[in-house]
């Protein structure tokens, strides 16, 4: 569903992992390449259900996003030194699990600058600290961690592997439909140019 | 605050996260653990096939950097490890291990075929490592560095393109040293035991080489050898200069007689009345493989190597001598000086 703001400005409801709606300029939803993607052309139809993520984690995201509309576009990341004071209050009022949270929903909505802007900050903190250092910003991943993730990423790779598969079956079907007319066209000329031929044969 | 889970971030974002880091901090993250080390190498692959090769400059100070087959947009990146602890360090000879091991575990982040490039420049007590893969190495060890020493750290690099060796190389280099078959060698020393060995073995392209004391008969050995097409295949270029301490400079000293050289091998000599042919080479005099000097050596002597007649140009001094391999046989070489000439009189005349 959508509701108009103004004339210029339409307006969508996002509904988060606990069922709430809150609506969302379409300018700032246009900075996800996921909406981009998903609805833009098609347009949506109730509320666009983004509901792996919190209500807060998503108003963050958006907030950055309604933020960011008046921006320029997007050309790489800008590096931490180059952040407005706006944008330097956006992160720090954060804490850690919302941060990581919000890292998480960009990553899904594909925000490339808020993400890019994220993983800086990451970054950032490992900066200038010897290996003894860093292991207490960042937890090693276990043995068993990695096994685990290696499993996930196999089974995405097959299913992403399954639709591809599926959807080249689909369009060759649809080839073949769209086809069938003039294949039939094509016999059934070759039948009437036959049966006249037989028949001119005959006189 | 918590420590940060990086490994439950999907992969797009752990990408994106280690593209933020410099390589320096990539490095120090990836001795962690070995599965932090796994994580980065898979996910930064591509940006480690740019590195073209790992640079050591150990001095008072050691750096390392990780250099990029284009340009680097950040300078910052290309550093892998900056440090001074070589500097005012009494454990300075573990200087050795270190860098030792930086080297086994480049292997394992960046992979083990990545060429690596060494600049040495320090006193006696620092040993030299024991590196893999060294494609050019330019060592200047004061006041001395022994024959084996060298052997020992240039057998683990047997196909290196350049060896620069100075201030003194004392002692000899084993028979079977692979020095020998470097492409290009820069050696200083001071015994006359190094030099005779080069001029007996060497299977490379260009040897620049420096000594206080060698006999004629070495040099006429050489010369004989290859108009017999006894080895030096390769060989395009061989210098040999006077190497005097300062202490003991004496101007009348020669290293060569050149006329009981000129005498024993029978050089031949081209028109004198005519300006000499004029060598021209490229040769290279540090470990980056793109930085060439031009240099060049005139002469009216030559001889020519029987099975091709393959000219080479020689020129002997008192302290120095000179051979350049032209790619010209004799025939094509008396006329194309002798046109040289003759354009050259010609432009004279009308001028």
């Amino acid at each position: 569903m959508t509701s108009p703001a103004s004339s210029s400005e339409v307006k969508y409801l996002i509904e988060s992992s606990e069922g709430n709606t809150f609506d969302v300029s379409g300018a700032a939803l246009r900075q996800s390449n996921t909406f981009n993607a998903m609805f833009l052309n098609i347009g949506a139809d109730g509320p666009i259900p983004f509901t792996d993520y919190n209500e807060a984690t998503l108003k963050k995201v958006f907030e950055y996003c309604e933020h960011s509309v008046n921006e320029e576009n997007y050309s790489g990341p800008k590096h931490q030194d180059d952040l407005s004071k706006w944008d330097l209050n956006f992160f720090n009022e954060m804490d850690q699990k919302m941060f990581i949270d919000v890292i998480n929903a960009s990553n899904f909505l594909d925000i490339e600058r808020l993400t890019s802007y994220c993983c800086e900050r990451i970054a950032r903190m490992l900066r200038g600290k010897n290996t003894q250092e860093m292991i207490k910003v960042i937890t090693l991943p276990t043995a068993e961690e990695l096994e685990a993730k290696q499993k996930v990423e196999e089974k995405k790779a097959a299913a992403a592997k399954k639709v591809a598969e599926k959807a080249a079956e689909t369009a060759e079907k649809t080839e073949t439909l769209e086809e069938l007319p003039v294949q039939q066209l094509v016999q059934t000329t070759r039948n009437k140019l036959t049966r006249k031929y037989l028949s001119f044969s005959n006189e | 605050m918590n420590p940060i889970t990086l490994f439950n971030f999907p992969y797009v974002v752990q990408r994106e996260i280690m593209d933020s880091m410099d390589l320096h901090t990539i490095f120090l993250l990836s001795i962690a653990s070995k599965r932090m080390n796994n994580l980065i190498v898979s996910v930064e692959k591509a940006r480690f096939t740019k590195i073209k090769y790992i640079l050591m400059n150990i001095s008072y100070t050691m750096r390392i950097e990780a250099v990029r087959k284009l340009p680097s947009p950040r300078p910052q990146d290309l550093v892998l490890i900056y440090n001074n602890y070589l500097t005012n360090n009494p454990d300075r000879v573990f200087s050795r291990t270190i860098l030792e091991s930086i080297q086994n575990h480049s292997y394992s982040l960046f992979g083990n075929d990545k060429e690596y490039q060494v600049n040495v420049c320090m006193y006696q007590e620092f040993q030299l490592p024991n590196l893999k893969n060294v494609s050019s190495s330019y060592i200047w060890k004061f006041p001395t560095i022994e024959g084996k020493t060298l052997d020992d750290f240039c057998s683990l690099s047997p196909n290196q393109e350049f060896l620069f060796v100075a201030p003194e190389v004392k002692g000899q280099l084993d028979d079977s040293s692979v020095i020998y078959g470097y492409k290009t060698i820069q050696i200083e020393e001071k015994d006359a035991m190094i030099v005779p060995s080069i001029l007996r073995e060497f299977r490379g392209n260009q040897a620049f080489l420096w000594t206080s004391k060698i006999e004629n008969s070495d040099i006429v050995q050489f010369l004989k050898r290859w108009m017999l097409n006894d080895g030096f295949d390769n060989l395009e270029v061989l210098t040999i200069d006077s190497k005097l301490n300062s202490q003991l400079f004496d101007p009348n000293s020669q290293l060569f007689d050149p006329t009981e050289i000129r005498n024993s091998i029978g050089l031949r000599e081209s028109n004198t009345a005519i300006t000499p042919p004029i060598f021209y080479f490229k040769r290279r005099f540090r470990s980056n493989r793109e930085e060439l000097i031009s240099a060049e050596s005139a002469t009216h002597f030559h001889i020519v190597r029987e099975h091709d007649q393959r000219v080479a140009s020689v020129m002997i001094t008192q302290r120095k001598f000179f051979f350049g391999v032209w790619n010209l046989t004799e025939e094509d070489f008396i006329k194309k000086f002798s046109e040289m000439n003759d354009e050259l009189e010609e432009t004279k005349t009308q001028n």
